[in-house]
């Protein structure tokens, strides 16, 4: 696109032959082919996201009649919320929501917690092994969670603490701790070190300088990670199916009843699970690429 | 200083009094790996609330759990559960960890008010002849269900409650040309290990272990896979519970636990009937299920938990079992006349299928302990790999007696019914 | 950046030894399970007593003749006492040799303990023993290859599409089009979105009764419905598990991809518009070779990920239809089933010994240390 603008631009200032007229009307026209063309693809790719949500936000919200039903409805005709509510009335499923929420809150604030003071450490200090850490943290953050779940599942019978909720956190806080480390680090390298060094001459100590200055600052970003967190542990299912039995998450409880449940509970629950990733990710899109820009660096 | 003594023994009367009020509304703790679906122990919980001696908290476990906390409690000789109810299965790992109670006491008292089903009783012995370590509980099986819709394509001359797979089959076909689509429904993703060992092994070949690489097991497996699973609905292969293919009418005619059957003729009770499994060549297999009670010697309430025992057999919880849960009572003079209609056509198909003239009663496998799980695999991986993928019967069948073979080597199983009793490990033939 | 000695150390040291516990640790015990095997062998005693000196030992399955029996009282915690009995019993040891000694009833299955003369050996201590019987158990089982193909063959598919329009996603908000944070929201809501319900989500478009053939016969291209998931149409499984994928997990490589064009040079691009070098050619000349070390990490992270794939394939085909390796794993553990955690072992460090090839392998595909470094 900028490459036709920059052509015409430079043509621009010579005189106004009739060749370079017709030439400029073809670029321009090219100019706005193309632009068309970017925003044709833009919105085929949104629609290719949206449209499957659509379809299961259709479902949730027609009668359970109609999500039984051949040839499917396009758009809830009547809308109801009869098959949502048969959903949410299903035994089992306040109660898994209620422990997928504890779950994820636990997580964040545990992993928001551990990680904060190693993500400032990555940022902030230079010291021997740094690179090495560093290496180390990313290379567990590309570890199978398949594998870690089966052997927690059997020291955790051992040391009474299968099937809790607080066990289940625990794990999930380990594998989001090093995408938290990592993304905490790359919020504090965003902000510039002349801060802290200022107040640090203003007299306050590096402790009072992280409180007053840095962290005021990072809040957003840390949020951001935290966010990022409470989804990560919300979607997993593979340990959390693993490690608890009574006090299943909500995707636990829907994977566990997929085969003996009709269509209206699985599809009220797939849109069930989709909409709190829906606000959170709506909220902390301003961070994902300044986050996962840093980690690259 | 008299009256200073009165009132302490006045106080310590009072305490005493509490302490013994207190005592009798012990909460007892039932274990059960029975009605582990949150609808189910709801229910449990409501039938069981009527206890007079106590609470009693009823609370769902896995089986192999179940196991791992009754060993460590064992091992540490305190506990927390007081009952635990399971199905016979379960029961051989409690007995090799030596975990239960002798219960041979309380069942000749319990007899002394309700007959209990002698064989079940037997059952609990665990081949032993004066070691009672579980009382039978309540019982179950499997039988197929129908849509009255399907009756009219009843092959000629069919008679429901004494099918054969043949004339299912026809059925099959017969609904399948009438209609487009293929109308029986296996819960494959359910308990279909289940129907392969109680009822498509047995009724082909006389036998479960011992017969697994006959001829008539392969005979079987080529039925089901030429004949039968052509108008078997595809979508089977995800089904679990039959119930609700069976309410849409997806599927017409269906296999499956009568408990797991329960919620549609309890929802349409007109709109279904319900008959005993098909029989064939050796006759028609049929795999009782029977749940019992034990108590575990670390029982902190080792007499509360017997009374509970005794509570749960009475024909009053009996037939709220039955009604409300879909199992069958163990005991005689339960009354069966006021049944909602659906678990009356569903009990009537029960009675059928165990007092059929050619009834081959097949049990749950017995002795595996905490492997009990991989015998169904083993059957489910014979079925799946001749059926669904389409692999070689004989080859098939070959190399999985092999591995069930070392399963029965390695855990020591003897053989259990259908199978002749045998000396030391189970033989595939 | 400031030079200290222990701050920065004791700052990590939480992180440090959480990781250790949920990492290091069970990685130990993962390996235990996967080559370790609980046998179990009985003691006899020179006298009925749980510590009194050892005779000899005998295998499970044993069968013994009973000499003599003792019956002692046990006084349980409850304040009952049951009756406990020991056997002086005789038999063949492992070795042929007859052995006799004491063994209590814990350990042996007897028909009457009053009355019986013979028994059979039951249980015993535990030992533990290496064994590679788990391995091969997992390379002998018949779904093992299956496992392990239909996973390749998912990676091998979803992979270049996710690449291809993660790129073409990124370049599209790089173009700055009005409208393009309404367009960034869109695109990174899959981010949020789970495994299980984008599964499920698809589910719902290509079930018997779903989406796509509520369309097709519709529209009239179909008289009735097409089933699409079924046993022996493995491919329509496959392309609707591929299509789950690709539409839940883009994102995440568009974002790394967008963040990877944000740190690029922008003289070269425009150097690329100067000399008049078209679309295609800065794609394949300047901006791909310059995404390179991006372009890997999520490559990385994706096949690991892609390796584990699992509710997406339950939510759609079900659960033994076809199988994944994390399935297996799943399979082998659960309690309903196999009930073995050594299995769901052996299979688990099979993904990860995967995950750790291709992980060299990608390392390895790059020239420099220094490049290996900065991709990991």
């Amino acid at each position: 696109m900028t490459e036709a603008t920059v052509r015409s631009e430079v043509g621009s200032p010579a005189p106004m032959t009739q060749a370079v007229q017709a030439a400029r009307r073809r670029a321009k026209m090219r100019h706005t082919l193309r632009r068309a063309s970017v925003y044709a693809v833009a919105i085929a790719i949104a629609l290719w996201i949206l449209v499957p949500i659509w379809l299961i936000f259709t479902m949730a919200f027609s009668t359970p009649q109609d999500v039984r039903s051949f040839p499917k409805p396009f758009y809830p005709s009547p809308f109801s919320t009869d098959t949502i509510e048969f959903f949410l009335n299903t035994e089992g499923v306040l109660r898994s929501t209620l422990n997928s929420f504890i779950v994820a809150i636990i997580a964040l604030l545990l992993s928001t917690a551990i990680a904060m003071p190693a993500g400032y450490a990555i940022a902030r200090f230079v010291f021997r092994g740094r690179d090495t850490i560093r290496l180390g943290i990313l290379s567990v953050r590309a570890f199978p969670v398949v594998v870690l779940a089966v052997p927690l599942a059997v020291v955790f019978i051992r040391l009474g603490m299968f099937d809790q909720t607080y066990s289940l956190a625990l794990m999930h806080t380990a594998l989001t701790l090093p995408t938290t480390i990592l993304v905490i680090a790359s919020v504090f390298m965003g902000l510039p070190y002349e801060f802290e060094e200022a107040a640090q001459v203003f007299g306050c100590t590096r402790l009072q300088a992280f409180w007053r200055v840095v962290l005021p600052l990072a809040v957003p970003g840390i949020a951001a990670a935290a966010v990022l967190t409470f989804v990560l542990s919300w979607n997993e299912v593979f340990a959390a199916i693993l490690l608890t039995i009574t006090n299943r998450t909500l995707p636990a409880q829907i994977l566990y009843n997929l085969d003996k449940s009709g269509d209206p509970y699985k599809f009220a629950g797939g849109f069930f699970m989709l909409v709190p990733s829906l606000i959170f990710i709506f909220f902390i899109r301003r961070y994902l690429f300044s986050m996962w820009g840093q980690l690259n660096k | 200083m008299k009256k200073l003594s009165i009132l302490v023994i006045a106080l310590l009367a009072l305490a005493l009094g509490t302490v013994v009020s207190a005592q009798d509304d012990v909460t007892v703790t039932l274990a059960s790996t029975q009605f582990n679906v949150v609808e189910e122990t709801e229910k449990a919980r409501e039938i069981l609330a009527d206890f007079e001696g106590g609470t009693i908290d009823f609370v769902p476990f896995e089986e192999g759990p179940l196991i791992d906390l009754l060993r460590a409690e064992g091992q540490s000789g305190a506990g927390t559960i007081d009952v635990i109810g399971s199905i016979h299965g379960t029961f051989p790992t409690l007995v090799n960890d030596d975990v239960l109670f002798d219960l041979t006491d309380l069942l000749a008292s319990i007899e002394e008010e309700y007959d209990v089903s002698d064989d079940f009783v037997e059952l609990g012995r665990m081949g032993t002849t004066d070691y009672q370590y579980y009382i039978p509980w309540m019982q179950a099986t499997y039988i197929m269900a129908a849509n009255n819709e399907a009756l009219e394509y009843l092959p000629e001359g069919a008679d429901v409650n004494a099918l054969t797979w043949e004339q299912l089959a026809q059925w099959g076909q017969a609904m399948q040309e009438a209609t487009g689509e293929a109308k029986i429904g296996f819960p494959v993703a359910g308990l279909f290990h289940r129907f392969l060992e109680g009822y498509a092994f047995p009724s082909f070949t006389g036998g479960m272990v011992t017969q697994f690489r006959s001829e008539g097991a392969a005979e079987m497996l080529r039925f089901m896979r030429d004949d039968l699973w052509p108008y078997v609905n595809p979508e089977s292969i995800n089904y679990d519970f039959m119930n609700e293919p069976l309410l849409s009418g997806e599927v017409w005619v269906a296999f499956d636990h009568v408990a797991r059957l329960k919620a549609a003729f309890d929802e349409s009770p007109e709109m279904f009937v319900a008959f005993p499994a098909p029989a064939g060549p050796a006759g028609r297999g049929y795999m009782p299920v029977v749940a019992g009670l034990g108590v575990p010697f670390t029982s902190p309430n080792p007499d509360e938990a017997e009374a509970v025992i005794r509570y749960m057999l009475s024909p009053a919880v009996q037939s709220q079992v039955l009604s409300e849960l879909g199992f069958y009572p163990v005991i005689d003079g339960v009354e069966t006349e006021d049944l909602p209609e659906g678990v009356a056509t569903m009990l009537d198909a029960v009675a059928a299928t165990v007092g059929a003239d050619d009834a081959i009663p097949s049990l749950l496998p017995i002795g595996l302990g905490a492997r009990g799980g991989e015998i169904n695999e083993i059957f489910r991986n014979a079925f799946n790999r001749v059926v669904i993928n389409g692999e070689d019967i004989d080859t098939v069948l070959e190399e999985e007696a092999v591995t069930l073979q070392t399963l029965m080597d390695e855990t020591g199983a003897a053989c259990w019914a259908p199978d002749p009793v045998s000396e030391g490990a189970c033989q595939v033939e | 950046m400031k030079k200290t000695k222990l701050l920065p150390y004791l700052l990590l040291l939480p992180s440090m030894i959480y990781l250790l516990l949920f990492f290091a640790y069970p990685m130990l015990e993962s390996f235990q399970l996967a080559f370790r095997r609980e046998g179990q062998f009985l003691n006899l005693r020179v006298e009925p007593q749980d510590e009194a000196a050892v005779v000899g030992t005998l295998a499970l399955q044993t069968d013994v003749t009973v000499l003599e029996r003792q019956r002692l009282e046990e006084t349980l915690p409850n304040g009952r006492t049951r009756p406990f009995y020991w056997f002086r019993v005789e038999g063949l040891d492992t070795a042929g040799t007859t052995i006799e000694g004491w063994a209590s009833q814990a350990n042996l299955f007897i028909e009457s303990r009053t009355e019986s003369t013979t028994a059979r050996v039951v249980g015993g201590e535990s030992a533990r023993e290496w064994t590679l019987d788990y391995v091969n158990r997992m390379l002998n089982d018949y779904r093992f290859g299956s496992a392990l193909g239909t996973t390749i063959l998912l990676v091998v598919l979803i992979l270049p599409l996710q690449f291809i329009l993660a790129i073409i996603m990124a370049l599209v908000l790089q173009a700055q089009i009005r409208g393009s944070s309404l367009f960034l929201y869109i695109f990174a809501i899959p981010l949020g979105i789970s495994d299980l319900a984008s599964g499920i989500i698809w589910y719902s478009i290509f079930t018997q009764r779903g989406f796509l053939n509520s369309f097709l016969v519709g529209t009239g291209v179909l008289e009735s419905p097409y089933i699409f998931i079924r046993v022996g149409n493995e491919s329509w499984m496959i392309a609707a598990i591929v299509l789950a994928e690709v539409w839940r997990a883009t994102s995440i490589v568009m974002v790394i991809v967008v963040s990877g064009l944000q740190a690029l040079p922008r003289d070269y691009i425009e150097a690329g518009q100067v000399f008049g070098a078209n679309l295609w050619q800065r794609l394949r000349y300047i901006i791909l070779p310059l995404l390179k070390p991006s372009l890997q990490v999520a490559l990385i992270l994706r096949t690991i990920l892609a390796l584990q794939v699992f509710a997406v394939v339950v939510a759609i085909a079900g659960r033994d239809v076809l199988s994944v390796l994390a399935y297996e794993t799943y399979r082998w553990y659960d309690p309903q089933r196999f009930n073995s955690p050594n299995m769901a072992a052996v299979y688990a460090g099979f993904i990860m010994l995967l995950s750790l090839g291709v992980s060299l392998f990608y390392l390895r595909a790059v020239r420099s240390e220094e490049e290996a470094a900065k991709l990991l």
